[in-house]
């Protein structure tokens, strides 16, 4: 099956009731048409970079699931027609790919990130001299014309 | 007077620039992710209006520019970025 994930931004002013009851009729419509959801991620209230209907904040919420890819068309169809939801996004994230397959790739991501954050302490250790470090070049606009 | 012996030296002079090489910071660094969700790590490859920053500039490489610029137009789709303005 495909996997994709859905960003989709309600309106901020709902009760939590409403966003539950709109989160809840998209997970059963993915799972009715034989979709497996992988994860649930709720943002919150965050600020947008432009307003969107009027308002300047917006509760995001993003889906990581598994679908056929005519269940997309249904979904946006649905967010389209519903006005509490003011923006929506949907991205391929992998043709071919399974449950199973999402499921190792968080094992390894978390094994990844415990293994960056030793490395950062290894080097906090060894490293005590005071200068900058980074090297990348601050100004970029230094252009020849 | 002006020599013009001199002033032709200094003209050639000027035309050389110290040039810095710039490499792709994604080719550098395998492991860094473009992900248009992670607009602080987008921000430094457009400019303070908003736009796209040329990768005559930044140095990215075309392969890596491609995939940022998708990455900045879906950001900004999901108002994650600015169309035009400051990102804050």
């Amino acid at each position: 099956m495909r996997r994709y994930e859905t960003i989709f931004i309600l309106d901020p002013d709902l009760p939590e009731e409403v966003r539950n009851q709109i989160l809840e009729r998209t997970t059963t419509m993915i799972e009715t048409a034989g979709g497996q959801i992988a994860k649930v991620d709720e943002w919150g209230n965050r600020k947008l970079a432009y307003p969107i209907a009027k308002k300047n904040r917006g509760y995001y919420i993003r889906l990581d699931y598994l679908c056929q890819g005519d269940l997309i068309f249904e979904l946006e169809r649905a967010f389209r027609l519903d006005d509490r939801v003011i923006k929506f996004l949907t991205v391929l994230l992998d043709k071919y790919s399974s449950l199973e397959k999402i499921e190792a790739e968080i094992a390894a991501a978390e094994q990844a990130a415990i293994e960056a954050a030793a490395a950062l302490e290894n080097r906090r250790d060894s490293d005590d001299d005071d200068d900058d470090d980074d090297d990348d070049d601050d100004n970029d606009f230094d252009r020849e014309d | 007077m002006v020599n013009p012996k001199t002033t032709k030296f200094s003209r050639k002079k000027k035309r050389r620039v110290y040039h810095r090489r710039k490499v792709c910071r994604f080719c550098a660094d395998a492991k860094l992710p473009i992900d248009y969700k992670d607009s602080k790590a987008l921000k430094y490859f457009v400019t303070e209006r908003g736009k796209i920053i040329p990768r005559r500039i930044t140095g990215t490489c075309s392969k890596h520019q491609r995939l940022l610029t998708t990455a900045i137009k879906r950001s900004r789709n999901i108002a994650l970025m600015p169309f035009v303005g400051n990102v804050d």
